[in-house]
C-alpha cells in the first residue's frame, strides 16, 4: 500500500478534521486554564499580601513601632517570605528592601529590572502600600514570578499533552485510514477479479457489523445472484441452442429430400414435413418471447378483477373432451368465489399449462383434479396428478428454464411451460408451490388473502 | 374479388402477402411506409387494410388510430411481433379488427382476410344462421338438423356458431382458439379437433350428407355439400 494513498484517502481527510478539530478544543481549554490559573495564583496572593497588612497594622498599633520594625526583620528573615518597607512620616525608611520609594497607596504593579536580562515591562511585583497609624506607609509586596511560574508549568503542561494527543490522534488516523483502505483494497480487488471474469469469487466477510461488512455482505449477496444468473443464461442458451438443433437438422433433412425427389407428391410430403418441424421451432420461440414478456411485467399495467372460478372452469371445460377422449379423467372443484387483480388471459395459460403438465407426466390412466380453495389466509389454485411424482430435488429446479426432468427427454414439450408458470405467478404476486401428493404431484397458484377479494 | 391495401414495409412478407393474396384472386395494393399507408388509406376506397404493427416512421398503430379517426370504417387486420401481447390488445383497442402473429401461415391469413371481408354484408339482426337444412337459432341457442333438434354442449354451440358465422369460409384452429375459447396463445393439446369431431358425430350422423369439412393445412368450414 502506497503511503500517499493513505493520505489521499477518505478516512485520512477524515483523520485530519478530526486532529484539527481537537487542538482547537486543547487550544481553548489551555487558555481558559492559563485565565483562570492567573486570576487564582493573583487573588492568593492578594489575600496573603493583605492579611499581612492587616497584622502588621495591628502589630504597630498594638505592640508599638519599634516592635512591629522588629517583627518586620524577623519575617525577612524567613526563607520566602515577602517584602516589605516602612517608611516614616518623612518618606525616610525605617526596614525593609521592597525597591520601591515612592509607593502609591492601595495595590500597584512594579516593574522588576530582571537581574539577567535587565529587561523592562513585566510586571513582577505586586505591591500594596497603606498608611501606618503613626502617618508613614507600610509597603508589602509579594513576588509575581511565583504565579507566573504555576502558569508557566500549567502551560508547559497542557502543550505537552496537547502534542502527545495530536501525535496519537495522527497515528491512530494513519493506522484506522491503513485499515480501512485495506478493507477497501480487498472490496476492490475481489470485484476486479469478478470482472476478469472469475464468477466464483466473494469479497471476504467478517463476523462484525460495521458498515463495510454490511457492504460486503450485499455485494456477496449480488454475486451470488449474478452467478446464478449467468450461469442460468449459459445453460439456457446451451439448451435453446440443443432444443433447436434437432428440429432445424429435421427441416435441412426433409428439404434435401424434396429437393431431390423427381416426384412431386413425394417433394410435398417433404415440404410439410419440414413446415411441421418449422412450426415446433417457432413454437418454442413463441415460448420464449412470451416468458420474458411476461417477466418483462408490461400486462401489470392492464390487471383487472379476475374471477378466478369463471377461468378454472373455462380452462376445465376446454380441456375435458380432449381428456375424456383419451380415457383420462379430470376434475374441478370450484365451490368458492375468489377474485384477484391480474391478466385472466395469463392465468388461463398458466393453468392450462399446469394440466398440460399433469396429463403429460400422469400419461395414460391420469385423473387430473383442479381445485379452487378459499382460506382465511389465502386462494388455491391447485392441480393435481396421480402420476409418478417428482423427487424433492426436481422439485426444486422444475420451474426453471429448459428444465425437463425426463433426461431421455421422451416427453415432449421445451421445457419452458412450468417457466411460464412460474413467471405468471410472480407477475401476480403469487407463489407457485410443487407439492409432493403421493402419489403424483400437487402444483398450486398460491395468492395472499389480502390480494384477494370477495365480491 | 375485394381491393386490398397492404401496408407492410417488409420488402419479403409484402411480396409473400402480395403474391398469396393474387392468387387467390384479391387485388392488392401495397403501401411501403405509415405516411403512404395513411395517404392511400384515407383517400381510397378499400375492403379490407392490413398494417404492419412494426413499421419506422408512422407504426401501424399511430397509422391506425388516424385511419379511424378520419373515419374510415374499413376492416383492420394487423401483424404483431411473436411475443407481444400488448400489441394485440392495444391494436383491438385502437380499432383493428384482428390480428395475425408474424410469423403466420399463409392458410392463416387467407382465412383470416376472407373472414373480414365479407363481415360487412352480414347483417346484426340476423339470428337464425342456415347452412343446407342445418340452423342454427343465435337468441334462442336451438340447432336443428332437418327434422330433428340437435343438443350442443355451450362451448360446442359456440364452436359452431363461430363456423356457420364464416359458412363456405374457412376457419382456422387458431381463430377458433381466439373466438371460441378466448385462448390467446397455443394450449398444445387437441382441444379444437376433440370439439369438431363430437359435434361433427353429433351433426353429421349416419347417412347424412357431412356439412362439417376439414380443410386440411388450413382448418375448418362448414358448407353445404
Amino acid at each position: 500500500m502506497r503511503l500517499d494513498r493513505v493520505f489521499t484517502s477518505t478516512s485520512a481527510r477524515l483523520a485530519a478534521i478530526y486532529a484539527a478539530l481537537l487542538m482547537i478544543a486543547f487550544l481553548l481549554a489551555g487558555f481558559a486554564v492559563w485565565l483562570a490559573t492567573r486570576s487564582a495564583a493573583e487573588l492568593q496572593i492578594r489575600e496573603r499580601v493583605r492579611s499581612e497588612m492587616s497584622a502588621l497594622q495591628q502589630e504597630i498599633r498594638v505592640e508599638g513601632m519599634p516592635a512591629a520594625i522588629a517583627a518586620i526583620r524577623t519575617r525577612m528573615q524567613t526563607p520566602g517570605a515577602l517584602e516589605y518597607r516602612l517608611f516614616d512620616e518623612n518618606g525616610a525608611t525605617l526596614v525593609g528592601d521592597l525597591p520601591v520609594e515612592r509607593p502609591a497607596l492601595g495595590w500597584s504593579f512594579v516593574d522588576l529590572p530582571d537581574a539577567e536580562t535587565m529587561e523592562e515591562g513585566e510586571e513582577d511585583l505586586l505591591v500594596f502600600s497603606e498608611v501606618t497609624p503613626s502617618g508613614g506607609v507600610l509597603a508589602i509586596a509579594d513576588d509575581l514570578l511565583h504565579a507566573e511560574r504555576i502558569r508557566s508549568a500549567v502551560l508547559s503542561a497542557i502543550f505537552w499533552v496537547g502534542a502527545l494527543a495530536l501525535t496519537l490522534a495522527l497515528a491512530a488516523g494513519f493506522l484506522a485510514t491503513r485499515g480501512a483502505l485495506a478493507r477497501m483494497d480487498a472490496l476492490s480487488s475481489a470485484l476486479a477479479r469478478v470482472g476478469a471474469g472469475d464468477m466464483a469469487t466473494r469479497v471476504p466477510e467478517r463476523a462484525g457489523g460495521d458498515d463495510v461488512d454490511a457492504i460486503g455482505r450485499a455485494i456477496n449477496q449480488m454475486l451470488t445472484r449474478i452467478d446464478l444468473l449467468v450461469a442460468n443464461v449459459r445453460r439456457v442458451s446451451t439448451d435453446v441452442a440443443h432444443d433447436l438443433r434437432t428440429p432445424l437438422t429435421h427441416v435441412r433433412q426433409s428439404l434435401e429430400t424434396g429437393a431431390a425427389s423427381q416426384d412431386l407428391p413425394a417433394a410435398h410430403d417433404a415440404i410439410a414435413t419440414a413446415q411441421s418441424k418449422i412450426d415446433d421451432v417457432l413454437r418454442i420461440f413463441a415460448a420464449m418471447l412470451r416468458l420474458a414478456e411476461i417477466e418483462a411485467g408490461a400486462a401489470r399495467s392492464r390487471f383487472a378483477r379476475v374471477n378466478l372460478a369463471a377461468v378454472a372452469e373455462r380452462v376445465a371445460d376446454a380441456y375435458r373432451p380432449d381428456v375424456e377422449a383419451r380415457g383420462q379423467i379430470l376434475h374441478l372443484e370450484s365451490s368458492v368465489s375468489a377474485h384477484i387483480d391480474g391478466d385472466a388471459d395469463l392465468i388461463a395459460q398458466a393453468l392450462a399449462n399446469l394440466i398440460e403438465n399433469a396429463l403429460r407426466y400422469a400419461g395414460e390412466g391420469a385423473e387430473v383434479d383442479i381445485r379452487l380453495l378459499a382460506s382465511d389466509a389465502s386462494v388455491r389454485l391447485e392441480v393435481k396428478d396421480n402420476g409418478v411424482g417428482m423427487r424433492d430435488q426436481d422439485r426444486a429446479r422444475a420451474a426453471e428454464a429448459f428444465v425437463r426432468l425426463d433426461p431421455s427427454r421422451a416427453v415432449s414439450g421445451a421445457g419452458l411451460g412450468l417457466s411460464i408458470v412460474a413467471a405468471i405467478a410472480r407477475l401476480h404476486r403469487a407463489e407457485l408451490l410443487l407439492e409432493d401428493a403421493s402419489p403424483g404431484v400437487r402444483a398450486a397458484l398460491v395468492w395472499p388473502r389480502q390480494d384477494v377479494g370477495e365480491s | 374479388m375485394m381491393r386490398i391495401l397492404l401496408v407492410e414495409d417488409d420488402e419479403d412478407t409484402a411480396a409473400y402477402v402480395i403474391k398469396g393474396l393474387r392468387e387467390v384472386g384479391q387485388s392488392v395494393e401495397r403501401a411501403r411506409d405509415g405516411r403512404d399507408g395513411l395517404f392511400r388509406a384515407t383517400g381510397e376506397e378499400f375492403g379490407l387494410i392490413i398494417l404492419d404493427r412494426m413499421m419506422p416512421g408512422l407504426d401501424g398503430l399511430s397509422l391506425l388510430k388516424a385511419v379511424r379517426a378520419a373515419g374510415v370504417t374499413a376492416p383492420v387486420l394487423m401483424f404483431t411481433a411473436m411475443g407481444a401481447i400488448e400489441d394485440r390488445v392495444s391494436g383491438l383497442e385502437a380499432g383493428a379488427d384482428d390480428y395475425l402473429i408474424k410469423p403466420f401461415s399463409f392458410a392463416e391469413l387467407n382465412a383470416r382476410v376472407n373472414a373480414l371481408g365479407r363481415r360487412q354484408p352480414l347483417k346484426q339482426e340476423e339470428t337464425t344462421l342456415v347452412v343446407a337444412d342445418l340452423s342454427l337459432d343465435r337468441l334462442r341457442r336451438l340447432v336443428r338438423r332437418g327434422d330433428s333438434q340437435i343438443d350442443l354442449q355451450p362451448r360446442e354451440f359456440r364452436l359452431l356458431e363461430e363456423l356457420m358465422l364464416n359458412a363456405g369460409r374457412i376457419v382456422t384452429r387458431t381463430m377458433l382458439l381466439e373466438r371460441v375459447w378466448d385462448f390467446h396463445f397455443d394450449p398444445n393439446t387437441n382441444i379444437v379437433e376433440t370439439h369438431i369431431s363430437r359435434i361433427r358425430a353429433k351433426i353429421d350422423r349416419g347417412g347424412d350428407l357431412a356439412l362439417i369439412h376439414t380443410v386440411r393445412g388450413a382448418g375448418y368450414t362448414v358448407r353445404a355439400p
